[in-house]
């Protein structure tokens, strides 16, 4: 490899239990990955709890990201999602009121913020852009908020199955989309 | 096993990856990416395409607290992070000279013992390692001359089952690991082929992994990493 990526190199270090490359991966990572987390959940403790969460995640299972085939930062993003996502599902069950958003980010991404990819978020936005914009939104709410079908319905005040049906066809439009 | 994912697998995998599932299905789908190599691709798939989205969440950094809890759980030190100053690169620049002094000490002793003639005092800037598991003594100082292509090693390795041995490998800046062979006696001499050794370079890490007897069976670590540490210049 004559560029690799320095998000991966450092995850090859943390499977071999390297702890200065741990370190060094909260220090880029974190801010973007608690970004994530607080955007699902709206609230600090939450998502200072799911971080911590992550990142013993991350230190366990570094070694398993060498056999899959998504880039650094997805296999780092999903983590974090699927974490984040899981916590606000159980705060769901166990009928707890939610404060919308309690805790909002005032700030707009940085420069850095939009480091992460920059070819591929021009072409994502490019073919999201070619969306019908109740199906954009609908696939945004879920994918940024972590709405489930159910909740991205409640928001947008349409029926579930509607949702299914618009992210779906959003979901084949976007591939295709992407492909070309 | 079928070579495709059926049209459910396939939505499940995408819903998966966008987040849509409840949390039933969200569980199910996540044993399905941990054992179904299938699965997973579509998924890793899905993850690669849509993460640019994530561009649009600003990032907010966390409280230096939230790191002391994960060093905490997983045994990682985390005592000179504590009082930095959160992010300053002049503190990490810092860390790595210290680390360096300390391992430099180590090496000082490894090398200079009366009588043991490791190294030669007119070899050249070599490569030197001390390997550490979670914070204690050394387990292993490595020094590597570049002139003859030689890696000295003085190994204190823990007691192991009969059933397993412990392999050395050397993760150069690509970030795949290479085995530099095996581990089975306290002090040891490997002699790297010309391949090898281009890839010891500063900044590369060498760690040590529990093997089944013979050495890891595919070529890349498959047990556990007892200790590891990164090379410097001398």
């Amino acid at each position: 490899m004559s560029n690799p990526d320095p998000i991966a190199e450092l995850l090859s270090r943390v499977a071999m239990r390297d702890q200065a490359a741990f370190a060094r991966l909260f220090d880029t990572m974190s801010a973007k990955l608690f970004g994530i987390s607080l955007r699902i959940l709206g609230n600090k403790a939450d998502a200072e709890d799911v971080l911590q969460e992550v990142f013993v995640k991350i230190w366990n299972k570094a070694a398993t990201f060498q056999t899959g085939r998504a880039s650094a930062v997805a296999w780092l993003s999903m983590i974090a999602r699927n974490q984040a996502i899981d916590k606000l599902r159980a705060r769901k069950l166990s009928h707890v009121d939610i404060e919308e958003q309690e805790y909002l980010a005032d700030t707009k991404p940085s420069p850095e913020d939009n480091a992460v990819s920059t070819n591929e978020n021009q072409r994502l936005k490019n073919c999201l852009e070619q969306l019908n914009p109740d199906h954009a939104n609908a696939v945004k709410s879920t994918y940024l908020g972590g709405l489930s079908y159910q909740e991205t319905a409640d928001l947008l005040d349409i029926p579930l199955n509607t949702v299914r049906t618009w992210i779906r066809r959003s979901l084949i439009s976007l591939q295709d989309c992407l492909r070309k | 096993m079928t070579q495709e994912l059926n049209d459910n697998d396939k939505w499940l995998a995408a819903e998966f990856a966008l987040g849509a599932l409840d949390r039933e299905n969200m569980q199910i789908a996540e044993q399905r990416f941990e054992n179904d190599p299938l699965f997973r691709a579509a998924v890793d798939e899905w993850q690669n395409q849509l993460t640019p989205m994530l561009d649009e969440v600003p990032s907010v950094a966390p409280d230096p607290k939230v790191w002391d809890a994960i060093a905490a759980s997983t045994g990682v030190a985390s005592g000179p992070k504590k009082s930095a100053s959160w992010g300053s690169r002049a503190f990490w620049r810092g860390l790595a000279v210290f680390s360096s002094a300390v391992a430099l000490a180590s090496l000082a002793a490894l090398l200079y013992l009366p009588g043991q003639g490791l190294l030669t005092p007119q070899s050249l800037s070599p490569l030197v390692a001390t390997l550490n598991a979670k914070g204690d003594a050394p387990t292993l100082l490595a020094s590597f001359s570049p002139d003859n292509k030689t890696l000295m090693l003085r190994a204190v390795l823990p007691e192991m089952e009969q059933t397993k041995v412990a392999e050395l490998w050397l993760v150069p800046a690509d970030g795949v690991p290479r085995s530099l062979g095996l581990l089975d006696k306290a002090a040891m001499q490997f002699n790297l082929n010309n391949d090898v050794s281009r890839l010891m370079s500063e900044g590369g890490t060498l760690a040590i992994s529990l093997e089944p007897k013979g050495g890891s069976p595919t070529g890349a670590p498959t047990g556990p990493v007892i200790a590891s540490g990164k090379l410097r210049r001398l």
